[in-house]
């Protein structure tokens, strides 16, 4: 029981010293928006290719698939990669699209690069589509 | 942009409010304000100009307002201070961070839109 104690300890003072070095590191980018290094703070979760979901994700923290997901999906931050493909409800607060999604879209922040799909019912504050993104459906603007 | 005599050219100087139903050959410039339908090769929307109405073009390069429906056979272009609002056909589409989108969009494949035209 002691033993395990002490592992916790050395485990904590290890993540406190990972998360102050993450920090400094961070404090070096005065360009970066607060955003990014509230995300930055959480490591980032990924689904990779070939990997399929059907369920709900919550996440307060970035989010990668380049598998499949189909479900209802709330997180900071979505980033679907070229093979990745996102479908349902889905929430977030930054997407940023390579692949597909679908469904319905509510976001602050959308980029949806050159050669990805968006189909669906999207809600967006700010959106980037880069030439040859394809967006089809209803856009609102919130 | 667009010379001050070229050819098959409209251009729409700011303040300047036109209704009714254009054709134009080559380029539209507009920053006033137009009501109707407009229908040009390509269509500038300068950052002070409005279009309420159909709006059909091959090219289509927007920093102001377009109310209503959009055609855009190849290429259509929304700047950051753009702002669109209707029915929207395109077959490709680039729009700047802080361009504003709203209504429902189609994708048209270029080739089908001239077979049809």
């Amino acid at each position: 029981m002691f033993g395990s104690k002490k592992i916790e300890e050395n485990v904590a003072a290890e993540d406190g010293m990972t998360a102050d070095s993450l920090n400094d590191e961070v404090d070096n980018h005065d360009l970066m928006a607060p955003e990014s290094i509230a995300t930055m703070s959480i490591k980032p979760s990924v689904i990779s290719e070939g990997f399929t979901i059907n369920g709900d994700i919550k996440s307060e923290g970035q989010l990668t698939v380049d598998g499949t997901i189909i479900g209802e999906i709330s997180v900071d931050s979505l980033i679907v990669g070229v093979s990745g493909s996102v479908g349902g409800v889905i929430n977030a607060k930054i997407i940023n699209v390579k692949g597909s999604l679908s469904g319905k879209i509510h976001c602050h922040e959308i980029i949806v690069g050159g050669r990805s799909i968006v189909d669906g019912e999207l809600t967006y504050s700010a959106i980037t589509i880069q030439r040859g993104g394809l967006v089809k459906g209803n856009v609102n603007k919130s | 942009m667009v010379d001050e005599n070229q050819n098959g050219c409209l251009v729409v100087g700011e303040g300047v409010s036109l209704s009714g139903k254009f054709t134009v050959p080559d380029i539209a410039s507009i920053s006033g304000q137009i009501d109707g339908e407009l229908s040009a090769r390509e269509v500038l929307v300068g950052v002070t100009g409005v279009v309420r109405g159909k709006v059909t073009a091959d090219i289509l390069d927007i920093r102001g307002e377009v109310h209503q429906d959009l055609i855009s056979k190849k290429s259509l272009f929304i700047r950051s201070s753009g702002r669109v609002m209707g029915n929207i056909s395109y077959s490709e589409i680039e729009i700047e961070k802080g361009g504003d989108i709203q209504g429902t969009l189609t994708r048209v494949d270029s080739n089908i839109i001239d077979k049809s035209s």
